[in-house]
């Protein structure tokens, strides 16, 4: 559209007062830490030396700790590492796709959701650090010079999980403080005691607000970003590729990269949806930037990635039974009437079927009801991750070997320990560092004021 | 009705009408030679037409809730190309009169038969048509009335239907893409077929827009949408289309190439270790001549180089569909001297349709109370590098 056909309006709106939107945002840091906040750091800390212990144990007494046997070998740590890094997704998708895809929307969503990403990569990342059982010689995974040659086995898909993840890490880290530099620097500027202001200040690398900084720091945001969004696919796709390649009945789908992706948008924005309405209800200045209209869009891509997964569920299910396949149909069978049938039917009840939901407008619109269906699709997508680690190689192509998981204690703890690990990380984030993007939030509140 | 003369469009119907004819009597003097090859190349012709017409509703459908600005530019070529179904139905008609030619579970019975039989592949078939013609009529039909009433509740009745639409259309092309093109080897099955269907359409009827979005140009109400920036955001648009192709292309054939299963390799092995193989690596290798093109900053800028890429694109869609197809039929890759007159042919009379349909209605939509919320530029997009 060029600007005449645009209709003249008579006098403009005033301005949304941009000061008080540093202010609002500040003063979540410089203020006293809320009750609520040391209530969740309490728990989550706990929870997180939960984490902790069950990862000693496993390093001192082994990972047999864990419920895991032959044919079961992968279990809590695989299915841990797939749920977590899936979490992560959804903030380079908020923070890269939809920069790209010019959606402004996404501000006030960007920043948290990208530090969302970079904790949830550091939880996932313990997983096969202690799955591989020698934590010490981790070292092998990357390709380092070496004089006995020896290098990583390059056809292992786990080797790509590697490179892929630490990648994706590296790049969502520099993207992520690059956005925070200016938002820095405005505490820096705030900041009234010298410890705060040398912290701040050497943090803000020298920024003053040029317009020559601006200019490089958005073509510097919008590379990454075009080299982030690639990004996004291919984790979760070598993820997804791990199983693949894996030549198991249930595992062994064209599909599954491209639904992995899809299964890791769809969790991670549930958990951005939770986080969102946690900082909305916890501090009454946020309410504003992070609006139910925000939510909305968010539970609107969450629906799009639901019906997404569903329809990888379909077609796998489908194919087993188009082909009559004498491995993968009864593994279908034993999935949804065998012992584990409760998972299996828990997880289609909560991707599949609660999310049909969303497609009503009062129904997005219900904090309650929101927080229901995202806890639920975080359940369901655990769940998803359990039957497509644990229970396919549970039937594996030698029947007599057929076994099913036993969960230990252990298990139990490395099923709830990691959110303990995941928010205390996130929570201190939103003690020390600005959780909304300042200046992108005053960007998009002028543009809403002039449209 | 404003504007239905334009001058490159005659050109086109001109021109659609000679290729028709031609078509025709090339196919027709092949077909008497040979009619199994005729049914053959006949699927060819059909998939890549139908794949455009898919393409263009679901393109449609997907606007109705982006509603970006590129999407104004095109919606009616889009329209007009979705309205062409109800000819897809027809054409499907030669498909079932050699039903028993083209597909070998008509005669020996596999392990699918309470599947893959006669009468439930025609029922289906039949629904999937039903399906898409409705979304395309009632969907269009909407815009239309539009153009007269304004009336702002159209919108949003064309914004429900196009949710509901979606569902129901990649429902249907996955099962459609299995019943009319992967069970042509019914010992096959790839989970992914379908969506990398949906990626072929995606890709062919992005470019044929482009296409046809560069001959109305500078035609007035279109050239006002036709900005540079959304023909720079059409550009970028058909790259991304590009690359999910590829992705799912390369997936699919690396997660059974990796895997080395029998049941899973039977679908590659004819069309690779031939000299099928030979065609396979000239569409893996040609795709990345349009892919670097179109990443090259500037490139886009100039509407004549991507339509340069945007036909070339066409080009390499049909000699997909051909390895899709074909291989099941011919054990190495052969060439009649007729084979490129049916797709000519089938195409001519497409086109036809879509002209017809496209100079029925203004060239752009008309009180599109949603034109005016597209946001001007702001500051922060030119801060960006422009492609």
């Amino acid at each position: 559209m060029s600007s005449q056909s645009i209709p003249q309006q008579a006098p403009a709106p005033p301005l949304p007062r941009l000061g008080e939107i540093t202010e609002t945002v500040t003063n979540t840091i410089f203020g006293k830490a809320p009750l609520w906040w040391l209530i969740a750091f309490g728990i989550s800390s706990a929870l997180a030396g939960a984490f902790v212990l069950v990862l000693g144990a496993v390093a001192l007494f082994g990972t047999g700790l864990w419920g895991i046997n032959v044919p079961i070998v992968w279990g809590m740590g695989i299915t841990n590492l797939v749920f977590w890094i899936g979490i992560g997704h959804a903030g380079t998708f908020i923070s890269a796709f939809l920069l790209l895809m010019r959606q402004s929307w996404r501000n006030a969503f960007s920043r948290y959701a990208e530090a969302m990403t970079l904790f949830a990569l550091a939880t996932a990342g313990m997983f096969p650090l202690f799955h591989v059982g020698r934590p010490e010689w981790i070292f092998y995974f990357a390709p380092y010079p070496n004089t006995m040659i020896l290098n990583p086995q390059w056809l292992s898909p786990l080797v790509w999980d590697a490179i892929a993840i630490s990648t994706y890490g590296g790049i969502s880290a520099i993207f992520w403080f690059l956005d925070l530099i200016p938002d820095i620097a405005a505490m820096r500027d705030k900041a009234k005691r010298p410890i705060p202001r040398a912290f701040y200040g050497f943090l803000a690398l020298g920024w003053r607000s040029d317009s020559n900084h601006w200019e490089r720091l958005h073509k510097t945001a919008y590379i990454l970003a075009a080299l982030a969004t690639p990004l996004v696919i291919s984790v979760h796709s070598v993820v997804g590729l791990d199983f693949a390649i894996g030549n198991l009945p249930g595992w062994h789908h064209s599909i599954f990269p491209p639904y992995f992706v899809a299964g890791a948008i769809f969790s991670g924005l549930a958990m951005t949806v939770i986080v969102g309405i946690v900082l909305r209800s916890g501090y009454e200045g946020l309410k504003d930037f992070i609006t139910m209209d925000h939510i909305d869009k968010a539970l609107k891509l969450m629906l799009i990635t639901g019906l997404l997964v569903t329809y990888g569920y379909m077609a796998e299910t489908f194919g087993g039974w188009y082909k009559a396949d004498a491995f993968e149909l009864p593994l279908i069978i034993e999935r949804a009437i065998g012992p584990y049938a409760p998972f299996y039917l828990a997880m289609l009840f909560f991707n599949c079927i609660l999310i049909q939901l969303l497609w009503f407008k009062p129904v997005r619109k219900n904090i309650a009801l929101i927080l229901v269906i995202c806890v639920g699709i975080l359940i369901g997508m655990w769940l998803e991750r359990f039957v497509i680690v644990s229970v396919s190689l549970s039937y594996t192509y030698l029947a007599p070997t057929w076994e099913v998981f036993n969960f230990t204690f252990w298990d139990i703890l490395t099923i709830f320990g990691p959110f303990g690990f995941f928010f205390a990380q996130f929570l201190v984030f939103i003690r020390f560092l600005p959780s909304l993007p300042i200046s992108e939030t005053q960007q998009h509140a002028v543009e809403v004021a002039h449209a | 009705m404003a504007d239905s003369n334009a001058q490159p469009l005659n050109q086109v119907q001109m021109g659609a009408i000679v290729v028709a004819v031609i078509g025709v009597v090339i196919t027709a003097i092949g077909a008497l030679s040979d009619v199994d090859h005729f049914f053959q190349i006949y699927l060819v012709a059909f998939f890549f037409w139908t794949e455009i017409a898919l393409g263009c509703l679901a393109f449609l459908m997907i606007q109705n809730h982006v509603k970006g600005e590129w999407g104004f530019a095109i919606q009616r070529i889009l329209a007009a190309g979705a309205r062409t179904l109800p000819l897809i139905a027809v054409l499907f008609v030669p498909v079932i009169l050699g039903l028993s030619r083209l597909y070998p579970w008509v005669t020996t019975s596999p392990a699918q038969a309470g599947y893959m039989n006669q009468g439930f592949f025609l029922l289906r078939s039949a629904i999937y048509l039903a399906i898409w013609i409705g979304l395309a009529y009632a969907i269009t039909g909407l815009s239309y009335r539009n153009d007269e009433a304004g009336d702002t509740g159209i919108f949003r009745r064309a914004q429900s239907l196009s949710s509901l639409g979606l569902v129901l259309f990649f429902l249907t092309t996955f099962f459609a893409y299995i019943d009319w093109m992967m069970s042509l080897n019914p010992e096959w099955y790839s989970s992914i077929f379908g969506w990398l269907g949906n990626s072929r359409q995606a890709l062919s009827a992005f470019a044929f827009s482009f296409l046809i979005l560069f001959l109305l140009k500078d035609h007035k109400p279109v050239s006002d949408f036709a900005t540079k920036r959304a023909r720079i955001d059409l550009g970028t648009l058909l790259l991304v289309m590009l690359m999910i192709w590829a992705y799912l292309s390369w997936i699919q054939y690396f997660v059974m190439w990796a895997a080395n299963l029998t049941s899973k390799v039977v679908w590659f092995d004819p069309r690779l270790t031939t000299s099928w193989g030979g065609v396979a690596r000239f569409i893996a290798f040609a795709h990345f001549i349009p892919f670097i093109l179109l990443i090259l900053p500037g490139f886009k800028r100039n509407m004549r180089n991507v339509v340069l890429v945007a036909g070339g694109l066409l080009v390499l869609r049909l000699v997909d569909v051909f390895w899709f197809v074909m291989p099941e039929f011919l054990p190495n890759f052969s060439l009649r001297w007729w084979d490129l007159g049916v797709p000519l042919a089938v195409g001519g009379i497409w086109m036809l349709v879509f002209l017809w349909s496209l100079r029925g209605h203004d060239l752009v939509p008309q009180n599109d109370p949603r034109l005016y919320a597209v946001p001007e530029e702001s500051n922060y997009d030119t801060a960006l590098p422009a492609s």
